[in-house]
């Protein structure tokens, strides 16, 4: 059995999958008992996990999961219906099903499933046979439609530019403007290569068409980024017949492997237009992404150096040669962040079981949407959020919505509504739990941060609503007196607020008492390597990352005022911004000093919303950095996000926007 | 006469690169900060081609250019994106946008996409 321990790791990560795709194949078929496409996923689910864990010599998993298949084709067969027992009894054995992998994975043995088994044998012999046919399977090949009439087929080859990025885009518009001139057959690599991108610069599209080879040729090469077209006359094929001169991919020079599926009819239906939704993966172990990331690191360090080297040393080989290094070390750069980038459905999709079951123990009627599944985020950052949305969601069913007699005699609609939903902007990745429950009460949690002494009752009027719910999240806060058995596992929102922060992200909350409660974590998209701009003090040089900067202008661009006595800008919409010193944020210079002519002013978002306006002596430049972690000793500096290496050797502070005001400034209202 | 290009843009220094690649070259550049100026803006001077910036606050790229296409369906318009969103520049194609640049891009070939756009039948 030795040998099969090199397997277990895909078996443990495969079947867990599966079980994610029964779960929520049962989950769909609560909601729609008589939809057939979930119950061929759940006996699909059961059928590979009982191959799959009898080739692994777990013969107990093998057994239960039999029986799940087993009772799943009798319902296939539709000799029995869809009750809410039957979810029920098929949710218990994956639970059961899950326990057992992870018994007989690491040897043990001690979980009575015996019980089960029968209950799943009895269901399945429940009433009565009737085999019924089989529901028809995937749609057969469908009858080419012939040509239409006095259209001519053409074979149109199309070569894009070396430099094109997002080729599949491009095949798409060349595709797109042939579809709407007559009929697409057929493509060369499959439309799935094409929209996978596997093909090099070259590929064929095959169309029937009454326009002339000059107006196809015009409309193909409308689409930037095509180098070149040829267009042939092929003769048009009895309709239904395979087409030969597109067979097998010769006649796209220099294409990738044919498909091999290319060939049969069912994939040669009309309307090949890529849906770019799918696509073919590989198991990487992250350790490998990992050690990429940190050599694609170094290799735009080095990138920097020879940068600086150019400068000095004039030449045009070497420049050229530098710019084609640029080109392609940002390609694989951007390939391997993109290697790391998860949509957030693979951590999402097992939240509606959880839910589900939550609002069942509490007694709560909750309807559970799901929103963005496809934003992706790195992969590091995903893995670490998964803890910290679980306990969101709780809060939201324990605390946030009230059982349904409440929530009706409030006019509200008896069914709860919980929303999690990822968005993207710009850089970063929004994750936002909200709930149309009972709503923060502001004041009832201003008083008890009083009485724990974290706040001074006379503060009150410097706290915003925001701040004041943002309270909750400091450690020992609670304002339900006992912990409930669901939300009370010792996770706090202390320890969400904390995690989310040391991701580099942050936490707010909104809250309407009686209407709900909103809880936004805003994470970096990715880790590691950033667009920076690099600014001097004078004394030392600092990296600001470029997502947060608006704006570099002169001092005399800009009016800068001043209002009790600390320095401010008027922005162009009129708004008042506090101005700040780099070098005195460092701890080196006068604060309110004015900035010089020869200085300039840079102008930042420091938070949603919120602008400040920096004096730095020197523009360095727009460079991308990759970010190391602080040193140990200089973690406590507020405003310092990382160090990063520069070209020439030398070390910059990469400075973060969102702490380096904190506590430097009144607050200016 | 000189052609009118409307840059949409949340990040300003993104609008001035562009500006500055094309204002070289003699077009009059109008500026707009995110998809709900640049609709208002589209109105005012109805340029002759709008780049849109994809990801941005107020209103999406691709929400504005549904708006600006449906009051003139006409609108020439160039999406800008960033790597990766392959998908919502499908769906940009499919609402009527006439092109893409990918950034960061050179400046030649935002001159070459742009002449491109201004010379296609709209």
């Amino acid at each position: 059995m030795g040998d099969m321990d090199a397997y277990k790791e895909i078996f443990l990560e495969e079947s867990a999958e599966y079980l994610q795709s029964v779960t929520e194949g049962l989950l769909a078929l609560e909601r729609a008992p008589h939809d057939r496409a979930p119950v061929e996923t759940v006996f699909r689910g059961a059928h590979s996990l009982k191959g799959m864990s009898a080739t692994m010599g777990y013969e107990r998993t093998a057994d239960l999961t039999h029986r799940m298949e087993g009772l799943m084709d009798r319902v296939r067969s539709e000799s029995l219906p869809v009750t809410p027992e039957l979810i029920d009894l098929m949710l218990t054995a994956v639970d059961q099903v899950r326990t057992l992998i992870e018994e007989e994975s690491s040897g043990g043995s001690g979980l009575d499933v015996t019980g089960l088994a029968a209950a799943l044998e009895a269901a399945t012999l429940g009433s009565g046979p009737g085999e019924q046919p089989e529901s028809a399977g995937p749609a057969g090949p469908e009858p080419k439609r012939a040509p239409d009439g006095g259209a001519t087929r053409f074979e149109v080859r199309v070569t894009l530019e070396e430099s094109c990025v997002l080729k599949a885009v491009r095949a798409y518009m060349v595709i797109k403007r042939l579809s709407h001139m007559g009929s697409v057959i057929d493509t060369v690599p499959s439309a799935r290569d094409l929209e996978d991108e596997r093909f090099e610069r070259d590929f064929a599209v095959i169309v029937e068409s009454v326009s002339t080879p000059r107006e196809i040729e015009t409309a193909v090469l409308g689409v930037s980024e095509v180098e070149r077209t040829e267009i042939e006359a092929s003769e048009a094929a009895p309709a239904c017949v395979p087409d030969t001169s597109a067979g097998d991919g010769t006649c796209a020079p220099g294409a990738p492997e044919p498909d091999p599926a290319a060939g049969q009819p069912s994939r040669r239906r009309r309307a090949t237009i890529p849906k770019l939704s799918e696509t073919q993966t590989v198991r990487i172990s992250i350790g490998h992404l990992d050690t990429m990331v940190d050599l694609v690191g170094e290799i735009v360090t080095v990138r920097a150096r020879l940068d600086a080297l150019a400068a000095r040393i004039d030449s045009r080989e070497l420049d050229e040669a530098l710019e084609d290094l640029h080109r392609v070390s940002g390609e694989l750069q951007h390939e391997v962040m993109l290697t790391r980038m998860v949509p957030v459905g693979n951590i999402f999709n097992r939240f509606p079981r959880m839910v589900r079951d939550l609002a069942r123990d509490l007694g709560r009627e909750v309807e559970f949407e799901l929103g963005g599944v496809d934003i992706e985020l790195d992969r590091t950052v995903l893995d670490e959020i998964g803890d910290p949305i679980v306990h969101l969601l709780r809060n939201s069913i324990d605390h946030g919505i009230e059982p349904a007699a409440a929530r009706e005699s409030q006019g509200k609609p008896g069914c709860g509504l919980i929303r999690l939903e990822a968005l993207r902007e710009r850089d970063t990745v929004r994750i936002t739990v909200s709930d149309d429950g009972k709503g923060m009460d502001v004041e009832r949690i201003w008083a008890k941060a009083v009485s724990l002494g974290l706040v001074a009752e006379e503060d009150r009027p410097a706290h915003s609503d925001e701040d004041i719910l943002l309270l909750t999240c400091a450690p020992g806060f609670s304002t339900t007196e006992e912990a409930t058995k669901v939300s009370g596992r010792g996770v706090g929102m202390d320890v969400v607020k904390g995690k989310i922060e040391h991701l580099g992200g942050t936490l707010t909350m909104r809250s309407r008492l009686g209407e709900g409660t909103s809880i936004t974590l805003t994470l970096p998209l990715t880790l590691a390597i950033i667009q920076a701009l690099l600014v001097s003090d004078g004394r030392q040089r600092y990296a600001l990352p470029l997502s947060s900067v608006d704006e570099v202008v002169g001092p005399r661009e800009l009016p800068v005022r001043t209002v009790d006595g600390a320095p401010v800008v008027i922005v162009r919409d009129g708004c008042v911004v506090p101005l700040n010193r780099l070098d005195a944020l460092m701890g080196e210079a006068a604060p309110l000093a004015p900035p010089r002519d020869d200085e300039h002013i840079v102008l930042l978002q420091s938070g949603p919303g919120v602008t400040r306006a920096l004096t730095v002596q020197d523009l360095l430049g727009r460079t991308e950095i990759v970010v190391k972690p602080m040193p140990r000793v200089f973690r406590e500096i507020k405003g310092l996000g990382g160090a990063a290496v520069l070209g020439d050797g030398g070390m910059a502070f990469v400075l973060d926007p969102r702490t380096l005001f904190v506590g430097r400034e009144e607050d200016p209202r | 006469m000189s052609k009118t290009i409307l840059v949409v843009d949340d990040a300003a220094f993104m609008r001035m690169m562009i500006r500055d690649i094309l204002a070289k070259e003699g077009y009059v550049i109008h500026e707009a900060v995110n998809g709900r100026d640049a609709v208002e803006k589209y109105a005012e001077v109805s340029p002759d081609l709008v780049t849109m910036d994809i990801t941005m606050p107020e209103m999406g790229g691709i929400e504005a250019l549904r708006a600006i296409r449906s009051a003139d369906p006409a609108a020439r318009v160039l999406m800008v994106s960033a790597m990766g969103q392959q998908r919502m520049i499908v769906e940009a194609l499919e609402a009527g946008a006439m092109d893409f640049l990918v950034k960061p891009f050179q400046p030649t070939k935002v001159l070459e996409t742009v002449k491109k756009c201004l010379q296609a039948h709209s």
